[in-house]
């Protein structure tokens, strides 16, 4: 069972790291569950964070706000979502600097910043192992 | 003033307790004051069952990173505080 995203939040999504990246930097986000059903994403963050063409950091104090408030609201990171300039792929560095470190957490990579009209099948998406390798099987994302 | 050697044993019975956030899921940890910061963010790592190692991560206390080879009771950790455990970078590209 991969996890449930509404049309509406994946729209949200594609526009939020439209306009963030203006079709010239990367963008991040992450997508958001109740802690007591993380399958079914229910909303959308859009950290503080850095970027240029081809990366990206999240700022750490906001980051340290996010969990605070996580952890009053039960809600959890599901996933974090970015864009590449390019093909979408998981490098090295989004292979070591995750935002969680929890087996099951997915991550998807969004080609060409975002720019095109939501198609899953040139998405990558790739889920957290018990080993602590990154596996891409579809399907991770189902649409709601 | 002789200063406490740090242990590398598990807390007794009766140890005070902090409280951890990792990611909005918080748990308390029994501590030993005079155990490091990398013990416990090593204890962490099990619990919370996380992949990353401990140099990845870091334990911060009101927005500051506690020094990683200190003791608990040097790092000013207090009974029934809540600490936050997070990646130190969170980048991709």
């Amino acid at each position: 069972m991969g996890l449930q995203v509404g049309e509406r939040l994946l729209e949200q999504s594609l526009s939020t790291m439209r306009r963030c990246g203006g079709g010239r930097r990367e963008c991040v986000l992450f997508w958001a569950a109740r802690a007591s059903d993380t399958s079914r994403v229910i909303l959308v963050e859009h950290p503080a964070h850095t970027a240029t063409r081809d990366g990206y950091s999240v700022d750490g104090n906001w980051l340290t706000q996010l969990w605070e408030r996580m952890a009053t609201d039960d809600t959890r990171v599901v996933a974090q979502v970015h864009t590449h300039p390019g093909v979408a792929f998981h490098s090295r560095t989004d292979d070591a600097f995750p935002a969680l470190s929890t087996p099951g957490f997915v991550s998807v990579v969004i080609p060409r910043y975002a720019t095109e009209d939501l198609d899953l099948g040139s998405w990558f998406v790739a889920e957290l192992q018990e080993d602590g390798n990154w596996q891409s099987q579809p399907p991770l994302i189902v649409i709601t | 003033m002789v200063e406490s050697a740090a242990v590398d044993t598990e807390p007794g019975v009766d140890a005070p307790t902090v409280v951890i956030n990792y990611g909005g899921d918080e748990k308390p940890f029994e501590y030993d004051p005079r155990e490091t910061v990398e013990r416990l963010i090593a204890r962490a790592i099990e619990r919370f069952h996380l992949t990353a190692q401990p140099h990845q991560l870091g334990l911060f206390l009101d927005g500051a990173e506690l020094p990683r080879d200190q003791t608990l009771e040097h790092a000013h950790v207090k009974p029934d505080v809540h600490l936050l455990l997070k990646q130190i970078v969170v980048e991709g590209g």
